[in-house]
């Protein structure tokens, strides 16, 4: 196999495009007769609607059509849980559950005219008293039975957690909570939908075309094959566009009932209350451990909010099940209903929140012992899998501390808390375990070679920014034996193979494994085709004798003697040939999770007191890197995007109503340029075979889980101080 | 809405005569997130991009007139050596594009508590120049910020221009956001040291309904500084804390989301400390900004 491709720091391949301006995304949709839409809010976060008068809308100028719960949409059924985000279906009553939530879409000739129609309907309602807050709905939390979102054990235990407890010589018991956080991509959400007689077409923001084309399918009663859907490109998603949401159905609705396409571009303010959020969360922790720091029991009591039409457990707890070897253990799910929206999948839904509740208490626990944080991770390493006991596909944990370490300086950390400074900083060092399941999902690719020696990659998967398109062409040049400017790559269409969702780390390996063996499937053919030849110089030849380099067969015995796929082609006449490529995960042996560990160094102004991170170190353990540069790029984003989560992100409520204070990008802070000190990635590099084809599992995720926990525990090296609380503002360090 | 559009400043200061509730728009930076977020919808913009007087700025009679529809990127740019305390302000204010853009009038026009122009214009005593067609006032910046958002301007009248004086000792601006660019201030302070009156001016952001100074701060320091402006030595830490608290004591904040008043009060103190310290320590070092 030639090593053309996979790995290459190749520039991504539509960098230009969207830099130029040139780029299309779904917003940049325009369809003949395209009428546009916008959506009405609810201003209160409980109750009912006693009365929605839309008459001044529906004179409005430009005005196409209103509607509401009054016009009794017809819906088939409630797609399937987890991909559709609620059990109660838009408009199916007056309810309502949350403030923002729609109940009304106008639509109009032009976006202003929408936006003005939208603000003339007036609302009255019978304000029902809210559930505002997680603090407050924290008395009333419940273990969810199994089912739709519920599809993890709520409730896990190990040995005999409480005697391992008792019997333990050290003890450290903690609460952490991690506070409401939004994606905030930059594009927004957007449906167009276009109606065909019953044929329904939808250009959305969607990061798993496939998936969703379904569940819109089941909501009209169509046949899925009477449903399409196309995602151009995304503009960022983090989770955001893993669900449809309301508003996707809502445009499908009103094309419908208007007889013309309409457009929906979800306004700045709907992303934070209408497409999900990471819900806040409580995390009860207590960890008994020996002297010597060996784990003898964990117990991991974990809430969330969620909303009154969805029931969305978050998979806290699996950071303490999964990651160390630890003897008993007792976990804990409760789900918590507050009048807020539907909290959804963000960045690393699950790890996020929990492995900063688990990587902090361990950080307490190595203080307690005297020991070296990173000392104590290894000692407690698991070498197969602590619940199943299966062995991992590939780990290469102990790897990352040591490279980490080593890469870091970590020996310049000291165990004192708060005797570091210079000037007016206090400084402080920090680290943590990252640790996540590697999914797959079924997906399918074909690869073309055509007769001008170019490749055609058709998969229905989709870039949401993070480089897919660049590392899919990689991986058929690279199988094929061409070079990558030779490939081109469709994606994000129902009229393509069916690909693999954009989220859960899935496109990677998933895809990419089906990319792989589409493209082996068409060098396969294509030698086949040559050494079957009379006209080839490689006739005659055992397929095995034969090899492939910058598009040209050879004999390997003789690489003089050979011919280009083009010059194959076109004297046989095939145009294009194609290889297609099905992978579908077997039931396994191993477990499967990618690995990382986190250093990081903050610097502290003592008076004000401000943390600035100003040196981070990721090692990561993800399979083969399909392309150093976006794989960089990628983990350096997620790292940064998870020091605003441990820094300055959080959607603040309304403590009476529940309401979102400041919806807005004014107010929710992401780090700027400005924010961020040296990041630098390294990775292990090393392929898990035993994991897929390919031997790549996703990176998406794991480079931001556990980054909050090390910032959280450089600050108290720095300070002494241990904030157990999300976002680690001035305020909580004052 | 119409859009105006005039090209002289008599014919912008007409149609704001005819007109009161025009809403005047110079780099739009604020107006445009008001019109998007529906918190306004006027009858008429009053565009003064083509207004050429007030876009240019010149040196009058000892004092800087900065044209109010001169953006920050020139401030910054242009008046870093004059005008250090306000090219400081300018520097962190949002990100290239807003300075490019945004504007010193636009600022006080706007008049928010949290603008980044106004502590250094209220530490070097600038006046502020207004016109309408009955003519043309100076309204001192002491006597210009009225409430929140508001000012002492009336409804027909325009801002013309700023006037301050250039520098005559070092001057500094020190800004606490909840991130490093990109961000409203969570307070802000200026000091501007005035050696050849002994004095010190301060101003205040974020820190009161509207942009304010700390007159008993400035009082205490031109105390402490009286005997060493002509032989200058380090000051004691103790004052500088004394300074600090002075300043914290003259802040009225507010709790909001990105801050408490707590905090709003106790960072003041600490950036009232270290800039003071700072300014005086290049007084010590002979960088005083030299006056032209
Ligand atoms: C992303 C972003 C970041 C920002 N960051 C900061 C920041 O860090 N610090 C900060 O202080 N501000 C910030 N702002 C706010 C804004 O940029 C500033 O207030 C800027 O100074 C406004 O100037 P402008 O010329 O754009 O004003 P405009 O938006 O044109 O006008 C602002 C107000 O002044 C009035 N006005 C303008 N000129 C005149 C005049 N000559 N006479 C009378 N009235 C007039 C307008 O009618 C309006 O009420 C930010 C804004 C944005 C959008």
């Amino acid at each position: 196999m030639s090593e053309q491709g996979i790995g290459a720091a190749l520039t991504r391949v539509e960098a230009r495009d969207k830099v130029t301006g040139a780029a299309r995304y779904t917003a940049d949709v325009v369809l003949p007769g395209m009428a546009y839409a916008a959506l009405v809010s609810s201003q209160v976060s409980a109750g009912r609607l006693r009365s929605l008068d839309v008459s001044a809308a529906k004179a409005a100028p430009g005005v196409l059509g209103v509607f509401s719960h009054l016009d009794r949409p017809t819906w088939h059924r409630v797609p399937a849980i987890p991909y559709f985000g609620e059990t109660r279906m838009p408009f199916s009553d007056d309810r309502i559950h949350h403030a923002g939530q729609h109940i009304a879409i106008v639509v109009a000739s032009t976006r202003q005219q929408a936006a003005h129609a939208a603000a003339l309907v007036k609302a009255e309602y019978e304000a029902g008293k809210p559930v505002p807050t997680l603090e407050k709905a924290l008395p009333s939390a419940y273990v969810a039975a199994q089912g739709n979102y519920v599809n993890f054990p709520q409730e896990t235990v190990r040995g005999t957690p409480e005697e391992a407890l008792a019997g333990s010589p050290v003890r450290v018991k903690a609460e952490y909570r991690t506070a409401l956080i939004s994606h905030a991509p930059i594009e927004p959400s957007v449906t167009t939908a276009t109606w065909e007689g019953d044929e329904l077409t939808l250009y959305d923001t969607s990061q798993a075309v496939v998936v969703h084309r379904g569940l819109v399918a089941t909501a009209f009663g169509l046949p899925e094959d009477k449903v399409r859907l196309v995602c151009p490109l995304i503009g960022g998603a983090f989770g955001a566009k893993t669900h449809v949401w309301g508003h996707t159905l809502l445009v499908a609705l009103a094309a419908r009932r208007l007889g013309r396409p309409v457009q929906v571009v979800i306004t700045r303010k709907q992303m934070f209350t209408t497409t999900g959020h990471q819900p806040p969360t409580v995390q009860r922790i207590e960890i008994g451990a020996e002297r010597d720091g060996r784990l003898r029991v964990i117990t991991h009591d974990s809430t969330n909010s969620t909303s009154f039409v969805a029931e969305r457990p978050e998979n806290t707890v699996l950071s303490s099940v999964a990651t160390y070897a630890v003897p008993n253990l007792r976990t804990r799910v409760r789900l918590a209903r507050m009048n807020f929206g539907t909290p959804t999948a963000m960045r690393t839904p699950g790890d996020g929140p929990g492995s900063f509740a688990l990587e902090c208490a361990l950080d307490e626990l190595a203080h307690e012992l005297g020991a070296d944080p990173v000392e104590l991770r290894r000692r407690n390493h698991a070498d197969v899998h602590p619940q199943s006991g299966k062995p991992w596909s590939g780990k290469n944990l102990l790897e990352c501390y040591r490279i980490g370490a080593e890469r870091f300086g970590w020996h310049r950390r000291d165990r004192r808390p708060g005797t570091r400074r210079e000037g007016n900083d206090l400084i402080g060092y920090g680290m943590a375990t990252a640790r996540r399941v590697e999914h797959h999902r079924a997906a399918e690719s074909t690869v073309d070679i055509r007769t001008d020696g170019g490749v055609v990659v058709r998969t229905a998967t989709q870039d949401i920014g993070g480089g897919t398109l660049t590392t899919m062409i990689q991986v058929a040049a690279d199988a094929l034996g061409v070079a990558p400017d030779k490939v081109t790559i469709t994606v994000g269409d129902t009229d393509l193979p069916p690909g693999a969702p954009t989220f859960g780390s899935i496109t990677s390996g998933s895809n990419g494994s089906a990319v792989r063996l589409a493209a082996q499937d068409a060098r396969g053919a294509a030698i086949r085709l040559a050494v079957g030849d009379k006209g080839s110089p490689l006739h005659g030849l055992a397929e095995d004798a034969v090899d492939v380099r910058d598009g040209r067969l050879f004999a390997k015995a003789d690489p003089r003697r050979g011919e280009t796929y083009a010059v194959l082609l076109t004297r046989n006449r095939v145009n294009p040939l194609r290889g297609n490529g099905k992978y579908s995960p077997a039931e396994s042996q191993y477990e499967t999770s990618t690995f990382g560990a986190h250093f990081t160094e903050v610097r502290i102004d003592r008076d004000l007191p401000r943390v600035r991170v100003v040196r981070h170190l990721a090692v990561i353990d993800c399979g083969i890197v399909l392309n150093t540069k976006t794989a960089r790029n990628q983990a350096q984003g997620g790292i940064i995007g998870s020091i605003g989560v441990a820094l300055m992100e959080e959607l603040r409520q309304d403590p009476v109503s529940g309401r979102a204070l400041a919806p807005a990008l004014t107010d929710y802070h992401v780090p700027v340029n400005a924010d961020i000190g040296q990041i630098d990635v390294h990775f292990v590099n090393k392929p898990d075979h035993n994991s897929n084809p390919l031997g790549a599992k996703g990176l998406g995720e794991i480079c931001s889980i556990g980054v909050s926990a090390a910032v959280a525990n450089a600050v108290f090296n720095a300070t002494g101080r241990r904030i157990r609380d999300l976002p680690i503002t001035p305020r909580r360090l004052l | 809405m119409d859009f105006i559009r005039p090209t002289s400043l008599a014919e912008a200061l007409r149609a704001k005569a005819e007109v009161p509730e025009a809403v005047p728009i110079a780099g739009g930076t604020d107006v445009m997130v008001e019109l998007n977020f529906d918190r306004r919808r006027p009858p008429a913009l009053l565009d003064l991009n083509a207004v050429g007087e007030i876009a240019k700025w010149s040196e009058v009679d000892g004092r800087i007139r900065l044209g109010a529809a001169v953006p920050y990127v020139r401030v910054i740019d242009e008046l870093g050596d004059r005008l250090p305390g306000l090219a400081m302000a300018a520097r962190t204010v949002g990100s290239p594009q807003i300075r490019n853009r945004g504007t010193v009038g636009g600022n006080l026009a706007a008049a928010s508590p949290a603008g980044d122009s106004h502590p250094p214009l209220l530490a070097s005593d600038a006046v502020v120049e207004v016109a309408s067609v009955r003519g043309t006032r100076t309204i001192p910046i002491t006597e210009f910020y009225l409430g929140v958002k508001r000012s002492a301007l009336e409804p027909d009248e325009l801002i013309t221009a700023v006037l301050l004086p250039p520098a005559d000792g070092p001057q500094q601006f020190s800004k606490v956001g909840t991130r490093n660019a990109m961000v409203i201030a969570v307070c802000s302070f200026a000091v501007a040291l005035h050696p050849a009156s002994g004095t010190v001016g301060t101003g205040l952001g974020s820190a009161a309904p509207t942009p304010r100074r700390a007159p008993e701060a400035e009082d205490y320091i031109a105390g402490e500084l009286s005997a060493l402006w002509q032989s200058p030595a380090p000051l004691a830490d103790s004052v500088l804390r004394r300074f600090g608290e002075l300043v914290g004591a003259a802040a009225q904040p507010i709790d909001d989301v990105r801050g408490s008043a707590a905090y709003r009060r106790h960072a003041l103190a600490v950036l009232a400390r270290r800039t003071l310290g700072w300014a005086w320590h290049d007084y010590c070092e002979g960088r005083v900004t030299a006056c032209a």
